[in-house]
């Protein structure tokens, strides 16, 4: 089994966030985990993260773009610590070929190709998003887990770097608010309400209703 | 009314405090020599006021050279302080790293050029050196200050952790770099007084021909020099740019004067090993517990003589233009804010801040001196002078911050209601922050004959009794990170009023 929680609780400034939380997700699953913002998502995935922070791409919801460098650096910075200090230099002053090249497919998969040069201050909301999941992508893990990875995209947008996502790794585990594309795109659904799961299941045995129930 | 009691309780506080401060400042005036020797004060100010408001300049052409020295040297060893303080602050870290900063910024550059002059005379190479060296040390906690407050932490790569540099260069540089840069502009302004100063010296910049001036009493000379360094210093901002930067140091390194004083490696041995040891510890046949014995003996009777007079009229002094700084500061934190409104009472405003902050108390002092004569009076007005010119002059850059949305004018009570509580905080802030600077600035000030440790100090230089000099001179430094410690312990304590507390050293 990848990630494994038992009887798992979290709490942050004294408020309980996750509460008994029991978990286990094998290897070459997709999972997302839905429920109302605040429910937990966030912290649960920062859990998971901890368990193997080697094989993970991470792309957390704020997104942590550096303001003073352009879209092309703040991708390069993935794989930042497998370079030495001399190559990350020069890189500054000139891109690395080799990473270049690898970045710009990236960005060409992901719509950016054009904005690689541009400070990532100057990007919409949308492209800043995208910068983020390149740099998880360019990182090469096997494991991706995102937090809301296209909350600020529109849906055919979002539904391609969904795609793009799922197609380069082996395990997803995702928090996303967008029911469809959970309904859509994943094998299994885990919900949580008030920092406890209540629900987890195949994807072909959840309804719609299941995930409304989530949200009242 | 909860929220009420413990605001009026924060405000209580720092009330006391300030109160505090105030009567501890009083107290010390009892104990000091605050007296006026001079017999007709006042008439002498009107002379040299009247020869300052109608400079003339008799020699334009020194008058170029000393300005340009003066920013060549502030150029350089800025710059040199730049580099080696960003090198420092990645190593902050390291408890060693952080003492040997707080040491050696503990020392006034005014000090770091007497003990160069030992070493290089009066050359290109002190001026920069004295500058270099305290300046690297006040970057290093700076800069390392600075990159604590990044925004963006990048925890989900955690394996960055090991790489240090590339970390630095990808994370943290991009992040804090207008930072960097404003603080880089604001030290290149102290750098320039600094630079400045060390005229006083005998180093050939400004400060060399407007000690002659006032001296000579050439006050219409001195007008044109001062007037001459506050325009340079107001025009920093306009010629200052970072990617001209090379071409200015090119300039510098070109043109400065080379140095005539060369002094060979076996005098500089000399000086480290036989010239600051006193003589009771050069006998022949003595063992080494006999050697510290002497030594401490020594020490002892030095510290008794003029160790702590000089730390106690240190600290009076500092005590003193603290409160005399704080008093100033309120006084013209109102009278700031109620002027806002007229544009011709405003800009002369500024033009009086800029003024009272660009002069170096070193200048002001020495000025005060030649009009009230020798006590410590001249050294507690020119402190509170430079000092509340600077903390009014950040302070008003927030009253202006706050009320960009109403330009009209502010009446007394707005000040008192809605003003005053948000900046008090700020302003007492500022206060601990300088407080270890106002002792700096004292010890140095007996340079000009104030019983600091510094009178003891450069006594000691002229009678080339460097023993004593560099023993009094760990001395002062000591003295200076025990009081920036009590700062920082104070500012802790004071937190959650909303004091600022500076990363530990």
């Amino acid at each position: 089994m990848l990630f494994k929680l038992s009887h798992c609780s979290f709490s942050y400034h004294s408020r309980l966030v996750l509460d008994d939380i029991s978990l286990g997700i094998n290897a070459g699953e997709t999972v997302a985990i839905v429920g109302q913002s605040g429910v937990g998502k966030s912290t649960l995935l920062n859990l998971l993260a901890a368990q193997h922070s080697d094989n993970i791409a991470y792309c957390t919801q704020d997104r942590q773009l550096i303001s003073g460098l352009n879209c092309y650096n703040n991708i390069y910075l993935g794989k930042l610590a497998q370079f030495g200090a001399i190559k990350n230099l020069l890189n500054m002053l000139r891109p690395n070929v080799q990473a270049l090249e690898e970045i710009s497919a990236i960005a060409e998969q992901l719509h950016i190709a054009d904005k690689l040069q541009a400070s990532v201050g100057k990007l919409s909301g949308g492209q800043q998003q995208r910068v983020a999941v390149a740099r998880a992508f360019y990182q090469r893990r096997p494991i991706f887990l995102g937090d809301e990875p296209v909350a600020n995209l529109d849906s055919v947008r979002a539904q391609q770097v969904l795609q793009a996502i799922l197609q380069r790794h082996q395990t997803q585990v995702i928090a996303l608010h967008d029911r469809d594309l959970a309904l859509r795109y994943f094998d299994r659904i885990i919900g949580l309400q008030q920092g406890k799961i209540v629900l987890d299941a195949a994807t072909a045995d959840v309804t719609q209703q299941d995930l409304q129930q989530l949200y009242l | 009314m909860n929220t009420l009691s413990s605001g009026s309780s924060v405000g209580l506080k720092l009330r006391n405090f300030s109160l505090l401060l105030v009567a501890a400042g009083l107290l010390a005036s009892i104990f000091a020599d605050v007296q006026i020797y001079a017999s007709e004060p006042w008439a002498h100010l009107r002379i040299m006021l009247q020869g300052l408001f109608s400079p003339s300049i008799s020699d334009p052409q020194q008058l170029a050279i000393d300005l340009f020295y003066t920013l060549s040297f502030a150029l350089i060893g800025v710059s040199l302080a730049a580099v080696a303080g960003l090198l420092l602050s990645l190593l902050y870290q390291h408890p060693l790293v952080r003492f040997c900063c707080a040491f050696f910024r503990a020392i006034h550059e005014l000090f770091w050029a007497l003990l160069f002059m030992q070493l290089f005379g009066l050359s290109a190479s002190t001026a920069i050196l004295a500058i270099a060296i305290p300046y690297a040390c006040t970057f290093a906690r700076v800069f390392h200050d600075i990159y604590q407050h990044a925004p963006i932490k990048l925890r989900q790569l955690p394996e960055l952790a090991d790489s240090k540099f590339s970390h630095f260069l990808y994370v943290l540089l991009p992040q804090v770099w207008p930072q960097m840069r404003s603080y880089l502009r604001y030290r290149f302004e102290c750098g320039v007084r600094t630079s400045a100063v060390l005229g006083f010296v005998g180093l050939p910049t400004i400060g060399f021909h407007l000690e002659t001036a006032f001296k000579q009493g050439d006050y219409s000379y001195a007008g044109a020099l001062l007037l001459a360094f506050f325009l340079l210093i107001a025009s920093i901002k306009y010629w200052l740019k970072v990617y001209l930067l090379p071409v200015y140091i090119g300039i510098a390194l070109w043109f400065l004067p080379g140095s005539e004083f060369t002094n060979s490696s076996d005098n500089i041995w000399r000086f480290f090993s036989v010239d600051i040891w006193p003589a009771v510890i050069k006998t022949a046949d003595q063992s080494i517990v006999e050697k510290l014995l002497a030594y401490g003996q020594w020490l002892s009777s030095l510290l008794l003589q003029q160790g702590l007079p000089g730390m106690g009229s240190t600290l009076l002094l500092s005590l003193m233009a603290l409160a005399a700084t704080a008093v100033l500061c309120v006084l013209l934190a109102p009278l700031l804010t109620l002027m806002r409104g007229q544009w011709l009472v405003n800009s002369a405003g500024q033009c009086l801040l800029l003024v009272m902050r660009s002069t170096p108390e070193y200048i002001l002092a020495f000025v005060l001196l030649l009009l009230l004569g020798p006590s410590m009076l001249p050294a507690v007005i020119a402190l509170a002078i430079h000092n509340s010119g600077l903390i009014s002059f950040l302070l008003q850059r927030d009253i202006a911050a706050a009320q960009t949305s109403t330009t009209a004018s502010v009446s007394f009570s707005d000040f008192l209601y809605k003003v005053m509580p948000d900046l008090y905080a700020k302003f007492i802030s500022l206060l601990m922050y300088r407080a270890e600077i106002i002792l700096r600035e004292s010890a140095i000030l007996g340079v000009l004959g104030v019983t600091t440790l510094g009178f003891y100090i450069d006594s000691a230089f002229e009678d080339l009794r460097f023993d004593r000099a560099l023993a009094l001179l760990f001395l002062t430094a000591l003295l200076n990170v025990v009081v920036d410690q009590l700062s920082r312990k104070l500012q802790l304590c004071f937190s959650d009023q909303g004091i600022r507390v500076r990363s530990k050293d």
